[in-house]
């Protein structure tokens, strides 16, 4: 176990090292209309992962991602899903070529993911803390 | 003789028919939230082995690898695409090229289907789709998707069919912290082996999954249908043998309309950088074709980018479904005619084990590099193509290298 744990971190550190990122908080954010009041990292694995397509109100959800290249997806996905980037496109990959799912909708930077999900109810992204205003809201803070 | 083109220059063939659908995807991409969205895979992969006996084949096509290296085995590319019409109705369309049972490139509607999402966990599909014979099957040519180099073909070898035209209902329901799954299809599908055209009408089957919240899935599938091999050589000997005493061996090896099936249960497992999956598998059928038993058990780990992995497997002929009574020694005639049933009867058998070695590297974004290799064991022609008399003595040593590709 501790192995794991071990090598998972090393892992991490090395690709948030490569990547030259400082530790920022993120944070999952949903359109103000959205009912729920907080989702856990579990539920919002489930949607970016493909594996389940709603959101705790039962609406069908509209995942966005920013591109492959933002440290700030890389930081999500390992965060929130415990995958690597590969993994994820890995896991997609099979959704996508069985014909069972489509990827989230991938957006040029977060002021568009925030326009995106300001303007659509069942929308679901992530930002950088930071960058969070009144038009969204959050549901998950990662560290 | 066969003259080997370069798999570049075939590959090159498509390159105007892949061009054309990227540039179609990549305009509907532009415009922002199209209805449309297109997907694509390749592989470009080359194998060597030690052998020049016999063809390193992905089973069904006529050419393959042996001293020689072939970029025509593993090498392929795919493009998908599906149109939303709304929440409700959608259309996907894939085309598939990679060396076809007939030895050419020639791409082919692998998919046609509409899809109507009645509710969020119940759809009905109607055209031509994948034959979910296998845990892995709708995605068994993504390399990208998948750990291994290749699927094992002691087990996926197994099934000359791919895809079915007719329709299917999918059920997907949570059931405690797991996701299970129905999956009940029917119609008829079509195929090509070794330059022979095969069909298996009324199919009908189910697939079950079970997807647990600890990364552990397991599945069950059973499909069966009736089976045709149309081969003019084979009803010739059939037609022979019913004019004699023995007309009951024509009858077991005649493969016009008759019962055959296809079962497996599979468990794989991905958590915490384990990967682990295995399936068991049964094929029966009431011809020459031999009921047979293949099964495979994969292991890997993933270090960061780079995960190694072994898989065992393994294929067996349970029984040949020809009972040869035809005696020796009455006359010449019916000696030769014993005789070329036990040529039929002993092409067909299907026994060899594989030991395989491998390993993935997640290079970049979208593209994953392998290199595997395999001791294959086999005895007779095994999943070899034109083996001679010679081959089935030895160990064969296969060497493979590919990079997979997703966009």
């Amino acid at each position: 176990m501790n192995n794991k744990h071990f090598i998972k971190r090393t892992v991490l550190f090395a690709l948030l090292a490569s990547a030259g990122i400082a530790h920022a908080q993120l944070a999952v954010i949903v359109n103000p209309k959205n009912p729920a009041a907080s989702m856990t990292a579990d539920q919002v694995a489930g949607i970016f992962l493909g594996k389940s397509s709603t959101l705790p109100s039962g609406a069908t959800a509209a995942p966005a991602d920013l591109p492959e290249s933002a440290a700030v997806r890389e930081q999500f996905y390992s965060k929130v899903t415990g995958k690597q980037s590969a993994q994820v496109k890995a896991a997609w990959s099979r959704l996508v070529f069985s014909g069972k799912g489509t990827p989230p909708k991938e957006l040029a930077s977060a002021a568009e993911v925030k326009k995106f999900v300001a303007g659509n109810p069942d929308a679901i992204g992530y930002v950088e803390k930071s960058a969070v205003d009144g038009s969204v809201k959050v549901v998950l803070s990662v560290d | 003789m066969v003259v080997k083109m370069l798999p570049i220059a075939r590959l090159a063939r498509l390159a105007p028919v892949a061009l054309a659908i990227v540039a179609l995807g990549a305009q509907a991409q532009a415009t922002g939230d199209s209805p449309f969205t297109f997907s694509g895979f390749a592989t470009l992969g080359v194998v060597q082995t030690d052998n020049d006996a016999g063809h390193y084949v992905i089973s069904g096509q006529p050419r393959g690898a042996t001293t020689s290296a072939s970029g025509e085995v593993d090498s392929k590319v795919g493009v998908q695409g599906t149109y939303k019409f709304n929440k409700m109705f959608s259309a996907t369309a894939q085309v598939l090229s990679k060396q076809n049972g007939d030895g050419n490139f020639t791409p082919e509607l692998e998919w046609a289907f509409a899809k109507a999402q009645i509710t969020p966990g119940l759809s009905v599909r109607v055209g031509r789709m994948g034959g979910p014979f296998f845990a892995v099957s709708d995605f068994r040519d993504v390399g990208y998707a998948n750990i291994w180099l290749r699927p094992p073909q002691d087990v996926y070898g197994q099934v000359p069919v791919s895809r079915f035209d007719g329709a299917d209902v999918i059920y997907q329901m949570p059931l405690g912290s797991s996701t299970v799954s129905v999956q009940v299809f029917g119609g008829r599908a079509k195929g090509i082996s070794d330059r022979t055209d095969l069909t298996l009408k009324k199919l009908f089957g189910v697939n079950l999954t079970a997807e647990l919240e600890n990364g552990l899935a397991l599945r069950f599938g059973h499909a069966q249908g009736k089976l045709t091999v149309e081969s003019a050589s084979l009803n010739q000997l059939v037609s022979v043998l019913r004019t004699t005493p023995f007309a009951s061996v024509g009858n077991e090896l005649d493969a016009n309309n008759k019962d055959a099936s296809f079962t497996g249960i599979g468990a794989s497992y991905d958590q915490n950088n384990l990967i682990a999956s295995f399936e068991y598998t049964k094929r029966k059928t009431d011809s020459y074709v031999p009921s047979t038993t293949g099964w495979y058990t994969t292991l890997g780990y993933r270090f960061g980018k780079v995960a190694p992995y072994v898989t065992l497997s393994q294929v067996k002929t349970d029984d040949s479904n020809v009972n040869n009574t035809i005696p020796t020694g009455v006359n010449v005639q019916l000696t030769t005619l014993k005789l070329t049933v036990d040529g039929v009867v002993s092409g067909q058998a299907l026994i060899q084990k594989t030991t395989a070695v491998g390993v993935r590297w997640d290079v970049w974004r979208n593209i994953a590099l392998k290199a595997q290799y395999e001791n294959v064991r086999p005895e007779g022609p095994g999943l070899f193509a034109n083996t001679t008399a010679n081959f089935g003595k030895d160990k064969v040593n296969v060497y493979s290298v590919a990079a997979d590709f997703v966009f």
